[in-house]
């Protein structure tokens, strides 16, 4: 069976810098693979590149097997099997929490709306924030916001879902809510691609580790092995810096 | 939350203490004292130049001159609400063509918004009053007003659109676009309803001027408003008195307009449009 999401020689560059270099990475059905590295070595970039929210220069990527065209409808569809949840978690600030959740369905998957709802307050349930399904994201805390926000991409029954530094901006009390909910999503079989500084986490959850410095992917890894015994001198040389924290 | 309750004074000051506090006292009773002098002005000049007549105002109690005015009125409403909606439609379009992705229409478009912003709106009313019928096309007058008037106005929604789209936050789209929507539903759905949601007020402000723009209809000889109170002046030789209410009149419009436009904000940030707690309960 095909990887759910493959990359191949993939490169990149903003203008004269070369951020992703030749970068080579497959996620199967069921794996966490979790991206870690200092900041500015590209793990954002290579995780936006998947559903091309950034263009690539070079390389292909494939989501179960077929090559992501560059625009048009086919891309579309292919990124509506591939879920996102960012940083800044991106909750459409002109709906409330159910809408935010059924857009998908309904526009994209075309499921009539009291469907759409039914399901969409299951998976708030899911997620614990099933209560304010009726408030607009701005009355919620960071933490309830990148709830829904994972609901919201549960929704389209994606194949996978990328995680751009989920818990970057959030305050430390609320970073558990939201790995949580991840947690138990690993645990319940969802693939995953997940770009963190959360090294707790990254080795809980983790099949696979990669890490990244200066756009390469240096050492890919399990995670036990990774943490305890790194193959490289930089994935050393990171963990001792963070470690020392 | 008790954010209704703040006003701009809240927003752009800091709460007044004592001295501020006696200065806005002392600045009231200043203002109150200027305004009823220049009432007192207005009417003493009024009665002076024998203004205060009668004969200028008493064709006011009958029910005729009011349904004239009515009519009048009803003459301005056509013809701002097709002008609005047709310069709505002409600016949404050429907002498309201005942040198009081929640079050529993009270009073309800027060209064209800045001629519609240029030009006043009484050259584009003489050119469809007196050029276009040489031409061939000749209009119904309700069209030979409200058309130029929209045209003059659509460059100015289409930048005023286009701000708005601009100050949707980039996440927006991309959270569309990740979902599997396409380019034009994302914006359809997500970005643009975001952003006119920012540009109300200015487009509101873009009706006023609107609804001032048609009192050009005596051009065309439709019967708007200001058509109407030119009928009355003639008819009763009355001018002030007429032009006074005319532009009583004028400024209750556009009072409204603005109510219409800040319960529409309140109304779009409140939530009120969209699912209710009662219609999600049903799902629960």
């Amino acid at each position: 069976m095909a990887p759910v999401i493959e990359l191949k020689n993939i490169n990149k560059y903003f203008g004269s810098h070369h951020v992703l270099k030749d970068i080579n990475l497959s996620v199967n059905k069921g794996e966490v693979v979790v991206i870690i590295g200092p900041s500015g070595s590209g793990k954002s970039t290579l995780c936006r590149t998947i559903n091309r929210l950034e263009s690539i220069d070079s390389g292909e990527i494939r989501i179960d097997g077929e090559l992501l065209p560059e625009e048009g409808r086919q891309l579309a569809r292919l990124r509506s099997k591939i879920g996102m949840v960012f940083q800044s978690f991106n909750l459409f600030a002109h709906k409330n929490v159910l809408n935010n959740v059924i857009m998908g369905p309904v526009n994209v998957l075309h499921k009539s709306k009291p469907e759409a709802s039914k399901e969409a307050i299951e998976l708030l349930k899911r997620v614990g924030v099933d209560s304010e399904a009726h408030k607009r994201p701005s009355q919620l805390s960071g933490g309830q916001q990148q709830r829904v926000a994972i609901a919201r991409a549960l929704a389209m029954q994606p194949d996978a879902i990328l995680f751009d530094e989920p818990t970057s901006a959030l305050d430390p009390e609320m970073i558990n809510e939201v790995l949580d909910v991840m947690t138990k999503l690993a645990s319940d079989g969802m693939t995953m691609l997940i770009v963190t500084h959360e090294m707790n986490f990254a080795r809980r959850v983790a099949s696979k580790v990669i890490f990244m410095d200066d756009g390469s992917i240096v050492e890919e890894n399990v995670p036990e092995e990774f943490f305890e015994n790194p193959k490289t001198e930089r994935a050393r040389i990171f963990l001792n810096s963070i470690k020392s924290e | 939350m008790n954010n209704a309750a703040r006003t701009f004074r809240d927003v752009l000051y800091e709460k007044p203490g004592p001295k501020t506090r006696r200065l806005i006292a002392v600045f009231t009773v200043i203002s109150v004292l200027l305004l009823a002098l220049m009432l007192f002005f207005a009417i003493r000049s009024f009665y002076v130049n024998n203004q205060l007549n009668p004969k200028y105002w008493y064709f006011f109690t009958k029910a005729t001159t009011w349904q004239f005015i009515g009519k009048g009125l009803a003459g301005t409403f056509e013809a701002a609400i097709l002008a609005g909606i047709m310069a709505f439609i002409m600016g949404f379009a050429m907002m498309l063509g201005r942040i198009s992705k081929f640079s050529a229409v993009s270009r073309l478009t800027i060209a064209l918004i800045e001629f519609t912003r240029g030009v006043p709106t009484l050259l584009f009313i003489y050119f469809f009053f007196l050029i276009a019928p040489t031409m061939g096309l000749k209009l119904p007058s309700l069209l030979k007003i409200s058309l130029p008037v929209a045209i003059s106005a659509s460059g100015v929604v289409a930048e005023v659109l286009r701000s708005g789209v601009n100050a949707v936050p980039k996440g927006q789209r991309e959270a569309g676009l990740c979902i599997g929507m396409t380019e034009w539903m994302t914006f359809i759905k997500i970005v643009f309803p975001q952003g006119f949601r920012y540009v109300i007020p200015a487009l509101i402000s873009e009706i006023v001027i609107v609804v001032k723009d048609t009192t050009y209809a005596y051009v065309v000889s439709f019967p708007d408003l200001m058509q109407n109170a030119r009928v009355l002046i003639s008819n009763y030789d009355a001018m002030l008195s007429v032009y006074l209410v005319t532009a009583v009149i004028y400024i209750l419009i556009n009072y409204i307009l603005n109510k219409i436009a800040s319960f529409i904000e309140k109304k779009s940030s409140s939530g009120g449009f969209y699912g209710s707690r009662n219609r999600i309960k049903k799902y629960q």
